[in-house]
């Protein structure tokens, strides 16, 4: 499906690969179809692109002009690492916040709470990303600014492509502090969003359950308001936290591409953006099918710990 | 032809001064911050400006530019020298020039270069398709001989792409230089992990996209070597991540700013410098293309060119920096002295519409890339001609798409109206009159509808002849040029118009203009040189004050 998507976009990728000084010169356009296989009929190219893919070989990036899945073993990692990060923030923020305005519903936390998510949802990430740099990089100066690891530091040997683990497996320390200080601002971008999303959720949810007649009854039994909204309510409200996390984890693995824009992060979602724009049909669908792989484990995942904290989920 | 104005933008660069003293470890990285756009680094199938600089740092090629970016300068040849009649060329290679491997660069590998850039017919190949073959007397002497004569080879041949690899090293790794062989080599993925040059630095790490390292070759041939132990280029895809690049200290350089961002920039943290640069916007109009509908005639044609007003054009697209530029060759190349930039005359193309039945409005497509280049931005320059035309009753629907798609388009000659980019691929005017020229076989001669009854390019008939659209600014003198008489057909119009008498030779009057510029009497040798031209030409002139924009400091 990905395949006959990605060529109903009725542009000849042979343009963006010859370039427009030689897209006009007809040995220089059949050369290129021919070395990228653009001169077979439609069916053969999918019989090629399935058999390969089959094989794990998901072709040559027209763009790049090296194998998708080498490109994507690279930047997989980074993108990991930064969604890992903002989904371990963003949770965390998310559910004191959210804890704490169910709380106190109707106060002034409430609506600084809401007023933090309504900005984390609403504002897009290239402004707030921007906003963080100006402010935390340039400003103040306690963090540095774009990028993965400073250029002037030689990168930790490639182990795992995650920065901060291949860094202290080689005991790196230097490259792990700026590695980590750099994952900050992005992860926070990012977090927020997940943040915003959590926070809402959870009081929402919160504020229902402590609605319910459970509650009532714990309440009648002289719990503290406290007990009953971490030791009662929060169990029962933390299933759809824990499905919506698990959800925005898939999507932003190949999907965070304003931050990783803005942030010069070499992730998957910049990789996908310049795959788009450059009609790069092998790494358009690689990336695609990595999304829709990202998503099935991400559910599965999300499911077991569902099963983990929700007792009624269980199967069997 | 289709009408075709163009002006001159000017890049930006800004350097960081001084960087924050706290986090700064060793300075001996320069570190440049681009989006990389990088295709390929194999020299003979890469094709993108960030290629430029990179294959100017890690290879060399017979001569280059001086930095009055005009007068050829001696790189790996030392002397060289053109036969009368501009067909062969020959190159006096330096005794002294080695490949990084330590192995002396000689004629076989100027020969084993030139044919594999033909033969991979990538993106650059048009650059060698004019050479014949490379002859090869003695190792240190190569011969170039052309197909047909073309006085501008000296300014192609200093174009990055003709850089000269060593073919030994190559060979060995299972690289080809002649037909499908070359064609379909594995050199993408070898050149990914390598580089097999004679210049100043080698290539340490490429991750596309991301950044792309080159070390400092110890001790090279030249002797100075740069002041730089390490560059590196890394992506940054927006000027506002480049702009935070250079003001947290994790760059040095940032190119592509555009000019508001630069005037973000925190004062005394960064110097800004607008450069020259041959680099233009251009607006072209295809009478022929099927949604023009015929309405596009040279009166039409010539009333759009009249109605811009250039100054605010530049103001609001480049923020001033950059100057309105008479015909489609960049001023200061040759044959461009004393033309007369566009100017608005927004009464004369009222007037001119009404003549051609359009008094009550005119409703046109204006189709084109949403890009940004080097901080000029085509929407914003499409938006601004939107506007300048509603005066003159000319209403534009403007769409912008997506690069790939746009080629696409405007190769089929489909797009009406279209605003474009263009960057030169080395010094000479030969190859807009090759891309702009309105005459059988040029690119835009089939998309402006050329050959389609669209009457352009072709040699009038006895008689009245219809009036030729011509480039802006000259309508301003109230009188129709003809094409084919003798009037109003100056000497200045050539350039952009005179067909050329065989396929890569150009134009006669423009190869005059180029041997006046180009003449081997330049190029004596033995002038000392920068060790690199590594900036490209465009990006770079000179070096900021307080750190280095250029690595390859003069010896």
């Amino acid at each position: 499906m990905t395949f006959g998507l990605s060529r109903a976009t009725g542009a000849d990728p042979v343009v963006s690969i010859v370039g427009e000084r030689q897209m006009d010169n007809a040995a220089v356009v059949a050369a290129a179809r021919a070395r990228w296989g653009l001169d077979r009929p439609l069916p053969e190219q999918f019989a090629r692109y399935a058999a390969n893919a089959a094989r794990g070989d998901f072709g040559t990036s027209f763009r790049t002009r090296r194998p998708v899945g080498a490109d994507l073993a690279e930047r997989l990692p980074a993108s990991l690492e930064l969604v890992l990060a903002a989904t371990a923030l963003g949770t965390a923020a998310g559910l004191g916040l959210g804890a704490l305005a169910a709380r106190l519903p109707g106060g002034a936390v409430d609506a600084g709470v809401r007023a933090f998510a309504a900005m984390g949802v609403s504002l897009p990430v290239f402004l707030s990303g921007l906003l963080l740099l100006a402010l935390f990089a340039t400003a103040l100066g306690w963090l540095p600014g774009p990028g993965r690891l400073d250029p002037r530091l030689s990168p930790p040997p490639e182990a795992t492509g995650l920065l901060l683990v291949d860094a202290a497996l080689a005991g790196e320390w230097a490259a792990w502090r700026d590695a980590a200080r750099r994952l900050v601002l992005p992860a926070a971008a990012l977090g927020w969003t997940v943040a915003a999303v959590v926070a809402r959720l959870l009081r929402a949810s919160l504020l229902e359950q402590m609605g319910r007649q459970y509650v009532t009854a714990a309440r009648a039994r002289g719990l503290s308001p406290r007990r009953l909204l971490l030791g009662h309510a929060l169990p029962n409200a933390l299933g759809l936290v824990v499905a919506v996390v698990g959800l925005s984890f898939a999507t932003l693995v190949a999907g965070a591409v304003l931050t990783e824009t803005v942030f010069a992060w070499p992730g998957v979602g910049s990789y996908a953006l310049e795959a788009v724009r450059a009609l790069d049909h092998p790494a358009i669908m690689a990336v695609t099918m990595l999304g829709g792989a990202a998503l099935v484990l991400s559910a599965a995942a999300s499911d077991m710990v569902q099963a983990a904290v929700d007792p009624r989920v269980r199967l069997g | 032809m289709a009408g075709i104005w163009t002006r001159g933008a000017a890049a930006l660069l800004a350097c960081a001064l001084a960087a924050p003293a706290a986090a700064q470890p060793a300075a001996d990285t320069l570190v440049v911050a681009r989006n990389m756009d990088v295709n390929s680094l194999d020299p003979h199938r890469a094709f993108c400006d960030t290629c430029q600089i990179y294959l100017s740092a890690a290879y060399e090629t017979l001569v280059t530019l001086a930095p009055d970016n005009r007068t050829v300068a001696p790189l790996l040849a030392a002397r060289w020298e053109a036969s009368p009649d501009f067909a062969r060329y020959t190159f006096h290679l330096d005794p002294r020039a080695r490949f990084a491997s330590g192995r002396a660069v000689e004629a076989r590998d100027v020969a084993w270069s030139f044919a594999r850039l033909a033969a991979t017919k990538g993106s650059g190949s048009f650059l060698a398709e004019e050479i014949e073959r490379v002859e090869a007397p003695d190792a240190r002497t190569a011969v170039v001989v052309l197909k047909a004569p073309n006085a501008e080879f000296f300014g192609a041949a200093t174009a990055p792409y003709m850089a000269v690899v060593d073919s030994e090293v190559a060979e060995a790794a299972g690289l080809r230089s002649v037909g499908e062989a070359a064609a379909n080599d594995p050199g993408d993925r070898w050149f990914a992990e390598r580089s097999a040059g004679s210049g100043p630095f080698a290539l340490a790490r490429y991750r596309p996209n991301d950044e792309l390292r080159l070390r400092r070759v110890e001790g090279h041939w030249r002797g100075a070597s740069p002041a730089s132990a390490e560059v590196v280029i890394r992506q940054a895809r927006d000027a506002a991540t480049q702009a935070q690049l250079l003001a947290s200290g994790g760059a040095d350089i940032a190119a592509q700013l555009d000019a508001e961002t630069a005037r973000a920039l925190p004062q005394g943290r960064a110097e800004v410098r607008v450069l020259p640069s041959p680099n233009f916007i251009y607006l072209a109009m295809a009478p022929g293309a099927p949604r023009a509908g015929g309405r596009l005639t040279p009166q039409v044609r010539e009333a759009v060119a009249l109605a811009i007003d250039y100054p605010g054009l530049i103001e609001l697209a480049l923020g001033g920096a950059g100057r309105p530029q008479a015909s489609p060759v960049p001023n200061g190349f040759p044959g461009t002295e004393g033309l007369a930039p566009p100017r608005q005359d927004a009464a004369r193309a009222s007037a001119l519409l009404a003549a051609a039945g359009h008094g009550g409005g005119l409703d046109l497509d204006l189709v084109f890339p949403a890009i940004n280049s080097y901080g000029a931005d085509l929407s914003v320059a499409a938006q601004k001609v939107q506007q300048d035309l509603a005066r003159v009753r000319v209403r534009l629907r403007l769409q912008p798409l997506a690069t790939a798609v746009w080629m696409e388009q405007v190769r089929a000659g489909q797009l009406p109206m279209t605003i474009g980019y263009y960057a030169p691929d080395y010094f000479g005017t030969a190859q807009y009159v090759q891309f702009f020229g309105m005459m059988e076989g040029t690119p835009w001669f089939r998309r402006a509808g050329g050959g389609r009854g669209a009457g352009l390019g072709q040699r009038p008939p006895a008689g009245p002849a219809p009036p030729r659209p011509r480039r802006p600014g000259r309508g301003a003198r109230g009188r129709v040029p003809r094409r084919g008489g003798g009037d109003g057909r100056g000497p200045r119009d050539r350039a952009a118009v005179q067909p050329r008498p065989r396929p890569g030779a150009p134009a006669r009057p423009v190869r005059r203009a180029v041997q006046r510029v180009l003449q081997p009497a330049a190029g004596g040798g033995g002038a000392a040189l920068r060790p690199a031209r590594p900036c490209s030409a465009s990006s770079c002139a000179g070096s900021c004050s307080s750190r280095r924009c250029c690595w390859a400091s003069p010896p």
